[in-house]
């Protein structure tokens, strides 16, 4: 039924009288999306991968967070470098290379009744690289060699002491970096503590270990740090090699894609040697389906742009 | 401070005099999406389309496609998100709208004058002298920005058709519903879920697996179809907006 009261307002061409809904620009039949506010930020890795803005309002109300995705929209397909999205962006995990493998480097967003929220997951804006095979990792205990694995610590009589050396394909960066971190799977006897001090092989583009790689000069730089006895086995020990990292790509021979190694030497234990694998091995916690022994970078500090709108329009709650 | 001049329509069934900003259909302190431009399409073999709008600053857009996987073709999607799933990516900077989609799908874009941020900016439409223009409070009816006008009957905006809210016992991870709209058009829209009634309300398609809500939802003329992740026996709550305007 045709309603005399209200208010109607057509487009250009069109009669207010005899013109569809469609065909109006506001009628008073309908509500609106009205806004409310918006504004602008940006998000950092120092200061959190969460934002919160508060809203005021009282209620959930109606929103939309635009924000730039990380490097993975900058690929010859997507090549959305710098376009603003609007979030959630990436809902799947994503297989962004070789090995196959998925992470978590998407953009949320959510509300409640006091405040709208952003954030980045922990993957997002990091790139990865790998060892690819069995002369990408060297261990030593003293009188024989391995590959695949490596120990580092001392055996309960004392002896021997394990050492390591790890390294990773096509690191595919140059310059310097915010932030780099290793993760190594720890494969056996993972429930004691082991002090370790890690280089990297100050070289331009590191070779395979097909002998032995530990009289290789070494970085100024190093990590000397503990693994915990509360990582045991199956988890993945992670800690920051960013000086390493840096002083590598700081070389003069250095270029982006090249491999890049480190060495692990036991530090001073007093129990038994902590045994990691050097060669891929994955978390199948799905759907993230992500290789447990990595090496990581954080290029830069700023992770994305973001852009808000908040309307005065009530989600129904 | 209460005022006593621009322009307040409230929605149906609600005195102007008593209604509060919930209920009113507009008022002129808030700006309304006002499109700028918009667009039907189909997606050719590189699955790429550029648009030019030459705004100068990155406006709010909407972006709806046709999509192919598991849901028959026809159905449409908003994209919403960086749908790598279906191929369905749209986004915009200050000049253009980039679209990613499949072959032989359809789209719909909706560009509208207003800035994602919010910041002042020049854009101007031409001054007619007939129609209807609302300015904001503190705004001279001369100004020709319409970051300043609340409306403008050279622009259409964005009409709510529906609105609703969905509550329903989840019967598990993956589970699927419709809800019949009744408007016997594709119309646009957008949706927000919450899952386990633990108060946020997440954006879109974004449920999945990150929040086991609505990872995926879907238009036609007769229904708005999702598909989430809350497991069984949880609450799962929808709130839709269906807009007058279509999709595809």
């Amino acid at each position: 039924m045709s309603k005399d009261y209200g208010i109607r307002v057509s487009k250009p061409g069109y009669s207010v009288l005899t013109g569809t809904d469609p065909q109006m620009v506001m009628s008073s039949k309908f509500d609106n999306l009205k806004i409310h506010s918006r504004g602008s930020g940006t998000i950092y890795d120092s200061t959190g991968r969460t934002k919160t803005i508060a809203h005021g309002l009282g209620y959930v109300p109606v929103f939309l967070f635009h924000s730039q995705g990380d490097a993975f929209y900058s690929n010859a397909f997507t090549d959305m470098s710098g376009k603003y999205m609007i979030a959630p962006i990436q809902l799947e995990a994503t297989d962004i290379g070789s090995p196959y493998h998925y992470y978590n480097r998407s953009t949320i967003c959510w509300a409640d009744s006091t405040n709208i929220y952003i954030k980045v997951q922990d993957d997002f804006g990091y790139n990865f690289a790998f060892g690819g095979n069995e002369t990408d990792n060297f261990g030593e205990d003293g009188d024989s060699y391995m590959t695949g694995w490596f120990g580092v610590g001392i055996e309960t009589d004392g002896s021997p002491t394990y050492k390591g050396a790890l390294r990773f394909n096509d690191v595919n960066t140059s310059g310097s970096v915010y932030k780099a971190s290793i993760g190594i799977y720890v494969a056996y006897a993972g429930g004691v503590t082991t002090p370790v001090k890690t280089w990297g092989i100050d070289e331009d583009n590191t070779g395979g270990f097909g002998s032995h790689p530990f009289s290789r000069d070494r970085t100024t730089a190093y990590v000397a740090n503990t693994k915990d006895s509360g990582l045991g086995v199956g988890s993945t020990w992670a800690y920051d090699v960013t000086s390493i990292f840096n002083e590598i790509l700081g070389r003069a021979g250095w270029s982006s894609g090249n491999h890049m190694a480190f060495v692990m030497e036991d530090n001073g234990s007093t129990v038994n040697a902590t045994y990691f694998e050097t060669t891929v091995n994955y978390n199948d916690g799905f759907p993230f389906y992500t290789p447990r022994t990595y090496l990581k970078w954080l290029s830069s500090n700023t992770l994305t742009n973001y852009r808000y709108t908040i309307f005065k329009n009530k989600l129904s709650t | 401070m209460a005022e006593d001049y621009g322009l307040k329509i409230s929605v149906e069934g609600v005195s102007v005099l008593s209604a509060t900003d919930l209920q009113t259909a507009f008022k002129n302190d808030s700006s309304l999406l006002k499109v700028v431009q918009s667009g039907t399409g189909t997606f050719g073999v590189t699955g790429i389309v550029t648009v030019t709008h030459n705004l100068g600053y990155v406006p709010q857009f909407l972006v709806f496609q046709e999509v192919s996987y598991d849901f028959g073709n026809g159905d449409v999607s908003i994209v919403a998100t960086g749908d790598v799933y279906d191929q369905a990516i749209a986004g915009a900077d200050t000049t253009t709208l980039k679209l990613l989609g499949n072959n032989g799908k359809s789209y719909q874009y909706y560009i509208f004058y207003e800035s994602v941020d919010g910041t002042s900016h020049s854009a101007t439409v031409s001054s007619n002298n007939y129609g209807i223009k609302v300015m904001k409070p503190g705004y001279a009816i001369t100004s020709t920005d319409l970051e300043n006008q609340s409306l403008n009957s050279e622009k259409n905006n964005l009409k709510i058709a529906l609105t609703g809210t969905l509550s329903v016992t989840s019967g598990g991870a993956g589970d699927t519903g419709e809800i019949a709209h009744g408007l016997s058009y594709t119309p646009g829209f957008i949706l927000w879920s919450q899952v386990n009634n633990d108060g946020k309300w997440y954006f879109g398609n974004s449920g999945g697996w990150y929040s086991s809500g609505v990872y995926a939802s879907y238009v036609d003329s007769v229904n708005l179809s999702y598909y989430h992740n809350a497991p069984a026996g949880q609450n799962l709550k929808i709130y839709y907006v269906l807009f007058v305007e279509n999709s595809v």
